[in-house]
């Protein structure tokens, strides 16, 4: 689905990403972990094709991203950044509308097949009630709800989103990621918080713009690894509800 | 919107745009009656051969058709000009003149009419448009070195190379007219300055409509990819729009068009700036619509002005730049409070 090989971003001399290999398989849900500054969101953008890699090549389904072109890319693949903000008074419904842009021409223009696609990317994120609204009125949780919902419509194979839950109450960081998690599609997620991470079916962990360790989350998240990479300790505690691994981190002084 | 809306609303646009230029052709200093315009219209387009005075016929067809069209042409080309740049920079304040072309403009029409440039073999409307062109041109490559201009980011350094820019040639303008000019070219100048639709005649028409029209053809072309800026241009990017191929087209159209219409008519402020979001206020933020309404609000309000412009003191014609911004300041004002009121 999604494969990366020898991957690497360098600007002004600085390798920002260097020499990364990794497959997604279909309908896996990734998930990427690193400090700041390590490379998750230039990693994310130059899958998406909004950064070109001065090293390696992204292929999505077997095919180069240039052989795609950008059209192409944003009918397979949909990317949701941190915090896209607008000035506009755009409506709901036409903020979410703009995700049928790579599907639209002059010889194929907006249809009631693209009205009904939006409302369902609406009812996807539990804003169809909200479709009226001016994005102004709405509160940052809901904002990422449109934002996901825009990338819904598109009608990608493959979902890219780079800390989505950032900035969010812990309410709407849950529930932005349970949504995700139902999605079904293949996905790449940039995650701060570990315990999060450890929803995903794959872990990558990135360190110093390389990708050091790949793999289930109980193979990365080793006691070493977390040391080496976020300078801490963790603990593993045990939820006794349901049984599920908690980690306690610790600072290395 | 369904088909018989939309034939609907080219039809009402189309009526207001002819209302407003009557209205341009019948009022002023001597005013003019409908049907005398009837008559020579009629003479003219399709040689009727009514019996009009040839004075009334003079001042109708070469005077006031040829102004209300060049101030619809221009009120058109630089709303939509205003609308191209506020969307794909980003920036509400963008307005035509950011790319450096008015001033340039400014700096050309000076060299050639007080500096003597070109010994008299050059028109001040080609003095003009070579400015333009030039300063343009340094902008653009200011902005490039500066590495932005195109792509998914730095879209700011094209706006504060253009403020660069503008400073320069406002600076060589007022440093030429001080020099050299006597105080009646000063005169002159400062009137050309502001925007100025005297002496209008049909090679100016001929000009200018193409221009308008090209530019409102190429917004409304690229109206899905200007509306896929609205979260910017990475966002756009993700969209599938190709960023660097559709901000090089759509600056250089809008740069294009600017310096002509400007070596036209001189540097009209206020238009490009404000009736793009007064046509948002109106039609809202998509560009399918935004595009002709802002086109046709821009036509109608100079048209509109150019009259006021022209009654407003008797026996003398103001800058017509001077009246954009007296009428258009306090409208705007008003919109602005009614929008944050419904807001």
């Amino acid at each position: 689905m999604i494969r990366i090989s020898g991957v690497g971003w360098r600007t002004k001399g600085t390798h920002i990403v260097r020499d990364v290999s990794l497959t997604v398989s279909q309908g896996q849900r990734f998930g990427l972990i690193g400090p700041n500054g390590s490379g998750k969101s230039t990693l994310l953008r130059l899958i998406a094709g909004l950064q070109t890699p001065t090293s390696g090549q992204v292929r999505l389904q077997g095919k180069t991203l240039a052989e795609l072109g950008r059209r192409g890319i944003a009918r397979r693949l949909a990317f949701v950044a941190q915090a896209a903000e607008t000035a506009d008074r755009i409506t709901v419904r036409d903020a979410v509308g703009l995700g049928r842009t790579p599907w639209l021409s002059a010889l194929s223009p907006w249809s009631a097949e693209d009205d009904r696609i939006v409302t369902e990317a609406l009812a996807a994120v539990d804003m169809a009630r909200f479709d009226r609204r001016d994005w102004m009125t709405l509160s940052g949780g809901e904002r990422q709800r449109v934002h996901i919902a825009r990338a819904l419509a598109q009608r990608p194979q493959i979902l890219l989103l780079d800390e989505p839950a950032n900035h969010l109450d812990i309410h709407h960081q849950l529930s932005i990621l349970r949504l995700i998690g139902d999605l079904g599609l293949t996905t790449m997620i940039a995650l701060h918080d570990l315990n999060q991470a450890m929803e995903c079916d794959r872990l990558g962990v990135m360190h110093k713009g390389q990708l050091i360790a790949t793999g289930t989350p109980a193979e990365v998240m080793t006691p070493d690894l977390l040391a080496r990479v976020f300078g801490v300790r963790i603990r593993e505690l045990v939820d006794p509800v349901d049984g599920a691994k908690v980690l306690r981190f610790h600072e290395i002084c | 919107m369904t088909l018989p809306r939309r034939m609907g609303m080219t039809a009402g646009a189309a009526l207001l745009l002819v209302l407003a230029v009557l209205a341009g052709i019948c009022i002023g200093e001597t005013a003019i009656p409908l049907g005398t315009v009837w008559k020579v219209m009629s003479n003219r387009l399709w040689g009727a051969g009514h019996a009009v005075d040839p004075i009334d016929g003079g001042i109708i067809w070469a005077y006031r058709l040829t102004r209300a069209l060049v101030a619809g042409a221009c009120g058109a080309g630089l709303a939509v000009c205003g609308v191209i740049l506020q969307s794909l920079l980003r920036n509400p304040l963008a307005d035509p003149y950011l790319l450096g072309i008015s001033a340039g403009a400014s700096t050309g029409a000076v060299l050639v009419t007080v500096a003597g440039v070109g010994a008299g073999a050059i028109s001040l409307s080609a003095g003009a448009l070579g400015g333009a062109l030039l300063a343009f041109g340094l902008v653009a490559v200011l902005a490039k070195a500066a590495g932005g201009g195109a792509g998914t980011r730095g879209a700011g350094q094209i706006i504060l190379a253009g403020i660069a820019g503008s400073q320069l040639f406002n600076a060589l303008t007022s440093f030429i007219i001080t020099k050299s000019a006597s105080a009646e070219q000063a005169r002159g100048i400062l009137f050309w300055l502001l925007g100025n639709l005297s002496g209008v005649r049909w090679p100016d028409v001929w000009v200018a409509v193409p221009a308008a029209v090209l530019i409102v053809i190429v917004a409304a072309v690229h109206n899905r990819a200007l509306d896929a800026f609205t979260f910017g241009a990475e966002s756009a990017a993700s969209l599938g729009v190709p960023v660097r191929r559709v901000q090089a087209v759509l600056i250089v159209a809008t740069a294009l068009a600017t310096a002509v219409l400007v070596s036209v008519v001189g540097s009209i402020g206020f238009v490009g700036l404000v009736v793009p979001h007064a046509a948002r206020f109106v039609v809202g933020v998509r560009h399918a619509r935004l595009v002709p309404a802002a086109a046709l609000i821009g036509a109608v309000f100079l048209i509109a002005v150019d009259v006021l412009s022209r009654i407003l003191v008797q026996g003398q014609v103001l800058p017509i730049g001077v009246v954009t911004a007296l009428v258009g300041a306090p409208a705007f004002a008003l919109l602005l409070i009614r929008g944050g009121a419904r807001r």
